[in-house]
């Protein structure tokens, strides 16, 4: 469920899933019940992180089919909802643990990209341990953060193909505007991830921040779509238009039946899923004042329009 | 230096039960009401002595640690 420090020592904190799937919209509330009752909050397996390797070997994994990065607040859960109503699909939305392993060496910096690499594979084969007979593919869905990592994630799990998605860059800064919080906060991740310093940080408004620290996840994702890597999907694609050209390039088909309980999922708000879909994009636009539009302009479009072009020349149709 | 020893057994009463599987679905059985009790209880069936109030406190920490840790 977590992977924590103890000391000096990095710890893995265990939680007994028994049979339940990965079918809410984000890891952490389908294992929070896992310690809801006090005998599993008070008494769960800790181990040291270097044994986890002999435990993920104990069990039979199934080996990720496909990636999903994206700048936040652009379809992702939408895309990771759609995917986990089928029972074969195993699907991590932002998965904690995942986010532990990558920032192990924010307080170690001695740890080393071969035992991060090590690391990961280690944790993603416990994470989708085959727990039921019809699972046969994985999908993760990253942190929006962890695309600043996708040449070590790459390295750890070589030829698995990802897509970035992203959005219109007005939308995303108006969403995020109305509830900034998360890795686009200043202070929650380090400065040096994205090439600046703490002075640098210090003098820039938070929206700024915001702006361009999804400019700086869209660069990370173009340069490897640029070499050849990847795919990019625009959040207007989703789902129906980029449906058959992302299972074809994940290599999986679904039943008819499946198929239209994907897109039956599709009609629910993906954070909320009692709740009903509502477009917003036009409403997010309009609600963007002077000063976003003009953030958005400086630090934004130029990177979106990067994006645009090569997903046209090189995307799916 | 009472408490440190409660503290203790409690955690030497954690290893045992993370060792027996029915042990623990016996924990699990209880309501979270009644929880503490049957901790205390079933600890002191295997010499491991702690009350109730240390049981809750160590209930509160874990869960402090694991709001902070997602929220």
């Amino acid at each position: 469920m977590r992977v924590y420090w103890r000391e000096a020592r990095p710890m893995v904190d265990w939680g007994h899933l028994g049979a339940r799937r990965f079918i809410d919209p984000f890891f952490v509330q389908t294992i929070d019940p896992c310690v809801r009752h006090p005998a599993d909050l008070l008494f769960r397996h800790q181990t040291p992180l270097e044994t986890l390797g002999e435990i993920a070997a104990t069990q039979p994994s199934v080996q990720p089919t496909g990636f999903i990065f994206h700048m936040s607040r652009c379809g992702s859960t939408l895309l990771s909802q759609m995917l986990a109503v089928a029972p074969e699909n195993i699907v991590l939305s932002e998965a904690g643990p995942i986010d532990d392993v990558l920032r192990l060496n924010f307080r170690n910096p001695e740890i080393t990209d071969e035992e991060q690499v090590r690391w990961l594979q280690w944790l993603v084969g416990v994470l989708v341990w085959r727990r039921h007979p019809a699972e046969k593919n994985v999908f993760i869905k990253f942190d929006c953060w962890h695309t600043m990592f996708l040449p070590l994630l790459q390295r750890a799990f070589p030829g698995v193909p990802w897509i970035f998605l992203y959005r219109e860059p007005i939308e995303v800064m108006a969403s995020a505007e109305q509830r900034l919080g998360g890795p686009v906060l200043p202070g929650v991740l380090p400065p040096a991830l994205f090439g600046w310093d703490a002075g640098m940080v210090g003098r820039m408004q938070s929206i700024e921040y915001c702006a361009r620290v999804l400019a700086k996840l869209c660069e990370a994702a173009l340069a490897p779509a640029q070499a050849g890597h990847g795919k990019l999907v625009n959040y207007r694609q989703l789902p129906a238009a980029i449906w058959p050209e992302l299972l074809k390039y994940w290599n999986v088909e679904f039943s008819p039946d499946e198929t239209a309980q994907m897109f039956g999922a599709a009609q629910l708000n993906a954070k909320n899923p009692a709740q009903p879909f509502t477009a917003d994009s036009q409403a997010k636009r309009d609600s963007a004042s002077p000063e976003l539009r003009a953030l958005t302009r400086q630090w934004l479009d130029e990177v979106y329009q990067q994006l645009e072009s090569q997903r046209l020349s090189h995307g799916f149709a | 230096m009472e408490g440190l020893d409660e503290r203790e057994n409690l955690e030497r009463f954690g290893d045992l039960v993370l060792a027996d599987p029915k042990l623990h679905d016996q924990l699990r059985a209880a309501t979270p009401e009644d929880f503490a009790a049957l901790a205390v209880r079933l600890g002191a069936e295997r010499a491991c002595y702690f009350s109730a109030p240390v049981v809750v406190d160590a209930l509160l920490e874990q869960r402090r640690a694991w709001l902070e840790r997602w929220f």
